[in-house]
C-alpha cells in the first residue's frame, strides 16, 4: 500500500513534467520517505521542485512591492465610550476621571512611572455613564480623581474581552474642570497578603511588629527628610512600610491604615503613610498578638526577596570568608562572606562586621534579625551589619540537609513552582541554545560577565577566561534556563580545553552554537544542578547534562494506548 | 500570599510586571494554522498569545517539518527577509525571518534556500514566536517567526511528532470535558479540565464554540503513525491539488524582474487558496477580497492577480461569476 502511494505520487509528478525520469523519481519518494518519514504525499510538492529544477525550469520570479505601509488612523471623535472598537486608535473623548494611582514599574530593568485606574463617560450629563479602566504610560499631572478632562490621542485596549483605555507618550490631557472633590478612599481594608499584591491606594489593618526614625538623603542633594520605617503584620503576612509623616505608634499597636501606598522596592512591597493616609488605633480582641505574629513573620530561604528590609530569619552557615577590598574611595575593607542553607533553598549572606563565629563552629544554626536582603544573579543575600544581629541557635530547627550528594528528581514544572533548589534532577526539551555558548572572559574580582573587557562594576579589567553553555529548557509548561560552567561543558562534549577551543575556532561562535542546536535542540536534555528562582523564572546551574534518547516507536506506542488511538 | 510563594497563574508575571520566558506549545502544523484568535495583554511588554480552537496560548511553538519552501525578499527598508514555508504531518506553516532577526540565522537561511534550490530535501526543527495578519476585512493568517532554526535528523523529527500528537491529544480531552458546558472557567475546572488548559480553552469556545475534534484525532493518528514508520497514512484532508507554476511557457506572461526581489509562487498560490477557502463564507470570495487579503500578507496585487488567473487556468479554484471566485470542486 506504500508502494502504491509511491507509484501514485511518481503518476503525478510525470503527468506534471513528461520527461522526467521515473526511475529517479521513484527514488527520490523513497528516500523522503526512508530518511525523514515524510510520506509520498507530503514530499510531492518538494520532489516536483526538485524534478523541475533539474529539468531546468525556472521558478516563476516577479516583483515585489513593499510591505503593508504604516498608516496612520484618523482622529476619531467619540462621546462615549459604547462606540469604541476594540482596535481604535487616535480617539479623542472627554471623560471625568473617577481614581487615580501613580506607580513605579520596573520595564527593562529600569523604573517607569505610569499611572492607572477608572475613568466615566458622559461627564456633562446627569445620564447613564459608563466607567472604564485606563492606564497612562507617560502620567500627565493633568490627571487626577475628580478632574473632568479631554483626552486626544489614546487607544483602547482589548483584554480577555474587558476593554479599557490607553493614555499613551504621545496623548495630550486637557483639563476641562479642575477636582472638586477629595478623593474617595478605597475604604474596604485588605488583608496585608492582598495588599502586597496590589499597586497604588490600599487600606489595611495591622499590628506594627517594629518601628524606628530614618533619614532620607534627597536625591538631588537638596538635603534630607525625616522618615519612620517599620514592618506591620496581620495572620497573612508582614509589610514594611514608610512614613513620610510623623509616626509614634509603639511596636504592638493594632492600626487601621486607610489610603495608605503599595510602592515597590526592586521586588519588595512597601507600604506609604503620606498626609493624606488616615491612621486611626483599632481595637479587636482575636487579632493576632505581636509575639505570633514576629514570629511567623520569620522567613525561609525561599521566601526571601530582593530588596526586602528588617527580615528575620534561620538558617544553618555552611561557611564564611574572610575577603578584603579597597572600595571606591579608597578605604580598605572587610566583607565576611557566607552561605546559608535551610530546607528550602541556600542563599548568600554578607557580613560587614566580624561576627566572631570561627571555621571549626561551621556548620552551625544562626538566627538573623533586621538584616536587608539584596539579591544577586537570583540567589537572595542576607545583608548584616552589625554583630546584635546574629544569633547562635543551638538546636537545629530541621533534620540534617545533606548538600552533597542529595540529589531529588523532579519535573520542571515543579521547580518552576517553587523555591530555589539545590541537589535537584530534572529532564525536558531543549527549546533553545544561546548564540553565547563558547568562551567568556569573566572579571577577576566578582567573576561577572565582562563585555569589551569591561565589567559593570569594576570597570576595565584584564578578564580571567572561561568556557560556558547556556540553553533553555521546556516542559511545554514551563521552562528553565540552564547555564553550564566549564567542566560539564567540556565533559559533554568530551573534550579538554585545547580539543575545545579548536572545535570553536574551526566553527566560529554561531556555527558552534548551531552544531549544538542540531545535536540537541527538540531533544530531551537531563540536567543536574541547583535551581535559582526568582521573579524573573528558573536558573538551573548545571553540574552535568546529559542528552536522553527517546524510542519514538516505542513513545508513539504509550502515547496511543493513553489515548486510545489503535 | 505569602512572600516568596510562586504564582502559579499561566500568565506568569512576576510581581515586577516582568515577563517570564513563555513556553514552547509542542503543535501541528493543522491546529496552529485553523487559529485566528489572537490575545493581548494590557501592559506594553505584556506578550501576545495566539489561540488556537483547541485551546492552546500560544506565544511559541517548537515546530518540525520538511522546508518546502525558502525565498529571499526585499522589504521597503533596502533589506532582505526570507518567506518560507514547513510542511509537517498535518499541514503546513508559514513563516518568515526578518532583518532584525540574527544575523547568523540570515545566513544559515541563504545557505539552506541555496541547497533546497538544489533539490537537497531538508528537514527543520523551529522554535518561533506565534503571530497573526489580519487584513481589513477580518480575514485572519498564522505565520511564524523563528527564533531558532536547524536541520534535524530522523529521529529527532519523529520524537517531535510525537511529543506533538500527545500535547495535541491532551488539549483535545480537555476539550472533550468542557463540550457542552456554560464558557466558565468555574464550569471547566469543575468538570476535571486540566488548569493550565482553561484560560486558553475559555476564550476559545467562547470565540469559535463547539466543534468536533474528531479531525485533530485523525492527523494525531497520522502523526504517530509515521513517527512508527509506518507511511500507508491517509491523504491530508483540505489538501490543494498541487499543480506547478511554468512561467517560461506562457503563463500569465510576467517578465522576470532584474532586483533579485523573488517569491513562491507555490506559497503565493497556496496563499490565495486559502484565503479563497477561509474567506468564502458559501457565497464565492470577490476579487478585491482576494487582492485586499494578499496586500495584507505583503504581496502585490499584480503578482496575486497573475496567481489566480494561473489558478482558474488549472482549475483548483472556479470564477463562477465574473470577479466573484469559489474552490473548484
Amino acid at each position: 500500500m506504500a508502494d502504491e502511494a509511491i507509484e501514485k505520487a511518481v503518476k503525478e509528478v510525470l503527468s506534471q513534467i513528461p520527461d522526467a525520469d521515473a526511475d529517479m523519481v521513484r527514488e527520490e519518494f523513497v528516500r523522503y520517505q526512508r530518511e525523514f518519514i515524510i510520506p509520498p504525499q507530503d514530499a510531492l510538492r518538494s520532489v516536483l521542485r526538485k524534478v523541475q529544477s533539474k529539468a531546468g525550469i525556472v521558478a516563476a520570479a516577479t516583483s515585489q512591492q513593499s510591505g503593508a505601509e504604516m498608516q496612520t488612523a484618523p482622529l476619531k471623535k467619540v462621546e462615549r465610550l459604547a462606540e469604541l472598537g476594540g482596535e481604535d486608535k487616535n480617539i479623542v473623548i472627554e471623560v471625568k476621571i473617577i481614581t487615580h494611582n501613580p506607580v513605579t514599574q520596573s520595564v527593562r530593568g529600569s523604573d517607569k512611572d505610569i499611572a492607572f485606574g477608572t475613568l466615566e463617560d458622559n461627564p456633562w450629563s446627569t445620564g447613564d455613564k459608563v466607567r472604564w479602566d485606563y492606564k497612562d504610560w507617560a502620567p500627565s499631572a493633568n490627571l487626577k480623581a475628580g478632574v473632568i478632562v479631554r483626552i486626544e490621542g489614546c487607544s483602547v485596549n482589548e483584554y480577555q474581552g474587558k476593554r479599557s483605555l490607553n493614555i499613551n507618550q504621545s496623548s495630550r490631557v486637557v483639563v476641562l474642570q479642575e477636582s472638586a472633590e477629595t478623593p474617595v478612599d478605597p475604604t474596604e481594608p485588605l488583608t496585608i497578603a492582598e495588599a502586597m499584591e496590589k499597586d497604588g491606594m490600599v487600606t489595611i489593618v495591622g499590628r506594627v511588629i517594629s518601628s524606628r526614625e530614618d533619614v532620607i538623603t534627597r536625591r538631588d542633594g537638596t538635603g534630607t527628610i525625616d522618615v519612620v520605617r517599620g514592618k506591620i503584620a496581620d495572620d497573612t503576612g508582614s509589610l514594611g512600610f514608610l512614613s513620610w509623616e510623623p509616626f509614634t505608634h509603639q511596636a504592638g499597636v493594632l492600626l487601621k491604615i486607610q489610603s495608605a501606598t503599595i510602592r515597590r522596592f526592586k521586588d519588595t512591597p512597601e507600604l506609604n503613610f503620606g498626609r493624606t493616609s488616615k491612621i486611626e488605633i483599632f481595637h479587636d480582641t482575636n487579632f493576632s498578638d505581636i509575639d505570633t505574629l514576629a514570629e511567623s513573620s520569620v522567613l525561609t530561604i525561599s521566601q526571601l526577596r530582593d530588596g526586602a528590609k528588617d527580615v528575620t530569619i534561620i538558617a544553618q552557615l555552611q561557611s564564611l570568608t574572610e575577603r578584603k577590598f579597597t572600595n571606591a574611595e579608597g578605604e580598605e575593607k572587610t566583607v565576611y562572606a557566607g552561605q546559608l542553607i535551610d530546607p528550602t533553598g541556600q542563599c548568600k549572606s554578607s557580613m560587614w562586621c566580624d561576627v566572631g563565629i570561627t571555621e571549626e563552629e561551621l556548620p552551625i544554626i544562626v538566627r538573623l534579625e533586621n538584616a536587608r536582603i539584596r539579591a544577586w544573579q537570583g540567589i537572595p543575600d542576607v545583608t548584616i551589619d552589625n554583630v546584635n544581629q546574629v544569633i547562635r541557635l543551638e538546636q537545629k530547627p530541621w533534620e540534617d540537609i545533606n548538600v552533597e550528594n542529595h540529589v531529588i528528581e523532579a519535573g520542571l514544572s515543579e521547580l518552576a513552582k517553587s523555591g530555589s533548589r539545590v541537589g535537584i534532577s530534572t529532564t525536558a526539551t531543549v527549546v533553545s541554545v544561546r548564540d553565547d555558548c563558547g568562551i567568556i572572559w569573566r572579571c577577576p574580582e566578582c567573576r561577572r560577565t565582562l563585555r569589551d573587557d569591561n565589567c559593570q562594576v569594576h570597570g576595565d579589567v584584564t578578564g580571567t577566561r572561561d568556557i560556558r553553555m547556556r540553553m533553555v529548557i521546556d516542559d511545554g509548561q514551563s521552562s528553565g534556563s540552564v547555564i553550564i560552567g566549564s567542566e560539564p561543558t567540556l565533559a559533554f562534549l568530551d573534550t579538554d580545553i585545547d580539543g575545545f577551543e579548536e572545535m570553536l575556532a574551526e566553527k566560529g561562535q554561531f556555527g558552534f552554537a548551531q552544531s549544538l542546536r542540531e545535536r540537541l535542540l527538540g531533544r530531551q536534555l537531563k540536567v543536574d544542578g541547583r535551581t535559582i528562582v526568582d521573579e524573573q523564572g528558573m536558573m538551573i546551574i548545571a553540574n552535568g547534562i546529559e542528552a536522553v534518547e527517546v524510542d519514538a516507536v516505542m513513545a508513539a506506542t504509550e502515547s496511543r494506548s493513553r489515548w486510545g488511538l489503535l | 500570599m505569602q512572600p516568596g510563594t510562586t504564582q502559579t497563574g499561566s500568565t506568569q508575571f512576576g510581581s515586577t510586571g516582568r515577563i517570564r520566558r513563555q513556553p514552547a506549545v509542542r503543535m501541528l502544523a493543522q491546529e496552529y494554522t485553523e487559529s485566528n484568535l489572537q490575545e493581548r495583554g494590557s501592559g506594553q511588554f505584556d506578550p501576545s498569545f495566539v489561540i488556537t480552537k483547541l485551546g492552546a496560548k500560544v506565544n511559541r511553538a517548537i515546530v518540525a517539518g520538511l522546508l518546502e519552501s525558502l525565498q529571499p525578499r526585499e522589504t521597503g527598508a533596502g533589506t532582505t527577509m526570507w518567506q518560507g514555508t514547513l510542511r509537517d504531518a498535518s499541514g503546513l506553516h508559514f513563516f518568515s525571518i526578518g532583518d532584525f532577526q540574527d544575523e547568523g540565522l540570515l545566513v544559515k537561511a541563504e545557505e539552506w534556500s541555496k541547497n533546497l534550490q538544489e533539490g537537497d530535501p531538508i528537514l527543520m526543527m523551529m522554535v518561533a514566536k506565534t503571530r497573526l495578519f489580519q487584513s481589513d476585512d477580518g480575514a485572519v493568517y498564522t505565520s511564524l517567526r523563528p527564533e531558532e532554526m536547524c536541520i534535524i535528523g530522523r529521529a529527532t523529527y519523529a520524537n517531535w511528532l510525537v511529543e506533538s500528537a500527545d500535547a495535541t491529544m491532551r488539549r483535545v480531552t480537555s476539550g472533550d470535558k468542557a463540550r457542552g458546558l456554560e464558557v466558565s472557567a468555574q464550569a471547566f475546572s469543575e468538570a476535571g479540565v486540566d488548569a493550565a488548559h482553561i484560560e486558553g480553552l475559555v476564550l476559545a469556545r467562547a470565540h469559535y464554540g463547539d466543534f468536533d475534534p474528531e479531525v485533530y484525532k485523525l492527523t494525531v493518528m497520522r502523526a504517530l503513525d509515521l513517527a512508527e514508520g509506518k507511511f500507508e497514512v491517509a491523504d491530508l484532508p483540505n489538501q490543494p491539488k498541487i499543480v506547478i507554476t511554468d512561467n517560461s511557457s506562457g503563463g500569465a506572461g510576467k517578465t522576470e524582474d532584474n532586483d533579485n526581489t523573488a517569491t513562491d509562487s507555490e506559497v503565493l498560490r497556496a496563499t490565495i487558496e486559502s484565503i479563497v477557502r477561509s474567506a468564502d463564507q458559501g457565497d464565492g470570495v470577490d476579487l478585491t477580497k482576494i487582492i485586499a487579503n494578499c496586500q495584507a500578507r505583503g504581496l502585490s496585487s499584480e503578482e496575486a492577480d497573475g496567481a489566480l488567473d494561473e489558478l482558474v487556468a488549472d482549475e483548483v479554484i472556479d470564477e463562477f461569476r465574473f470577479g466573484w471566485f469559489k474552490i473548484h470542486e
